[in-house]
């Protein structure tokens, strides 16, 4: 009788595919491939999902469609240009932010004369706030000034626009978009992420 | 213009721009190296704040996920190896305003999933000449049941940006179909399904020197020979 070949396992030493060739495979048609990316991004794209639409239903078909997407226009990723991870979040963040504008759009539609304005504040707090396991990224957005940091969270997290984020800072716009870019900058440099 | 451009990156980056600013973005980053560097930095730092936040999703999602992309055909590459090619025969000091539009065609033009079509980035750049068009006038409109509408037309350039917030579902079997609407008739300026709604819906949209105002209406799903029904959404030109 024939033992099984035992499957690589992560950190077993065996050096795990980057993401980068299962994207060019998924590009070629790849399901096999396609399976193994998902098990290793899709925490992040649904976490941020949810982070940023704060509704677990809406997440999760975010986190499908997004995938879906991604199967679709392969094609299109290019390993020379960025890391697949990036390109998978940066379609995810997108997508959720404009799920969340438009349900804020039908929100206002609906709640025509209702306007408590209690809901600012609360997502003001719960972006800011956000408890990050991860604690590099933690401790480096801890190197931000205030402003700097609310200005990213809000609009990574949160999924505000900047003039929102002018709105609810009490700031003004030109202000709150420099604050975004030199934030960003020194997050980067916190990070060590290469440009 | 350019600094307060370059200005803008961040707030790219973070998806923190409005429709109109984000388009204007993109046509800058196109010619802008310096921003198309910097942006692949950003995505990079965004990824890591994504990651920071991960949640596993339920084991269910991935088996619906697997079992549709089996059912899935994957489209061809949108950038034509032409194109490319051309590229790579330009003069070194070009290269880096090439990769400059790669990283749009990567983050900017993949992302609008509205725009799929080859010649997105045609319809982008059309888009920005009509906002930065030195004629270019807008009007905006709030309509009722919080539908809100602004035009930004440009006489010179014969073309107008319509960006529309709030649209109304469609019934199915209807399309929405736009009309230039002048004292020598109504003619259509395309038709628009119940997937081209988006949040908001623009339309980039050619021959309206001659109107006094730009009309939606419901009509039979491809589109009328000329409207069949009011419309729901009619905007005056300046
Ligand atoms: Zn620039």
């Amino acid at each position: 009788m024939v033992e099984p070949t035992p499957l690589p396992v992560e950190g077993a030493g065996v050096p795990e595919t980057p993401l980068s060739t299962l994207m060019v495979r998924v590009a070629k048609g790849d399901e096999a491939a396609f399976a193994a990316l998902y098990d290793r991004t899709s925490a992040a794209v649904h976490g941020l999902a949810r982070r940023v639409v704060r509704d677990p239903a809406r997440a999760e078909e975010i986190t499908q469609e997004v995938y879906l997407q991604v199967w679709r226009t392969a094609g299109r990723y290019d390993p020379d240009r960025g890391s697949a991870k990036s390109w998978l979040l940066t379609v995810a963040h997108r997508r959720a932010v404009d799920v969340v504008r438009h349900d804020q759009a039908s929100t206002n539609r609906e709640a025509r004369y209702d306007w408590s304005g209690g809901r600012d504040t609360d997502v003001v707090e719960s972006a800011v706030m956000v408890r990050l396991e991860h604690e590099q990224v933690r401790r480096c957005l801890g190197s931000l000034t205030e402003l700097q940091r609310e200005a990213v969270t809000l609009a990574y997290y949160g999924g505000h626009t900047y003039s929102n984020v002018s709105a609810l800072l009490k700031v003004n716009p030109a202000t709150i978009k420099t604050r975004m870019r030199d934030g960003l900058i020194r997050l980067r440099d916190c990070l060590g992420v290469a440009a | 213009m350019s600094a307060e451009m370059h200005a803008m990156v961040g707030a790219y980056a973070l998806d923190a721009l409005d429709h109109i600013e984000q388009v204007s973005f993109e046509s800058h980053l196109a010619s802008c190296p310096m921003c198309a560097d910097e942006l692949v930095g950003f995505h990079e730092t965004a990824e890591r704040l994504g990651s920071a936040v991960a949640v596993a999703p339920p084991p269910r999602l991935r088996t619906a996920v697997l079992d549709e992309v089996s059912r899935t055909t994957q489209e061809r590459r949108v950038i034509p190896l032409q194109r490319r090619d051309r590229w790579r025969r330009r003069m070194p000091m070009l290269v880096a305003a090439a990769s400059a539009l790669a990283v749009v065609s990567l983050f900017g033009v993949y992302l609008a999933e509205h725009d799929r079509f080859a010649d997105e980035q045609n319809q982008q750049e059309q888009q920005a000449a009509v906002l930065a068009a030195n004629d270019a006038s807008t009007t905006s409109e709030r309509l009722g049941g919080g539908t809100r509408v602004k035009v930004i037309a440009s006489d010179s350039l014969d073309r107008a940006v319509v960006v529309m917030h709030g649209v109304p579902p469609l019934k199915s079997g209807t399309s929405y179909q736009m009309w230039a609407v002048g004292s020598a008739g109504v003619q259509s300026l395309g038709v628009m399904g119940g997937e081209d709604l988006t949040e908001p819906t623009t339309r980039l949209v050619k021959g309206i020197k001659n109107a006094d105002s730009v009309a939606l209406t419901v009509e039979p799903e491809g589109g009328s020979e000329r409207p069949t029904s009011k419309p729901v959404i009619s905007v005056d030109l300046v």
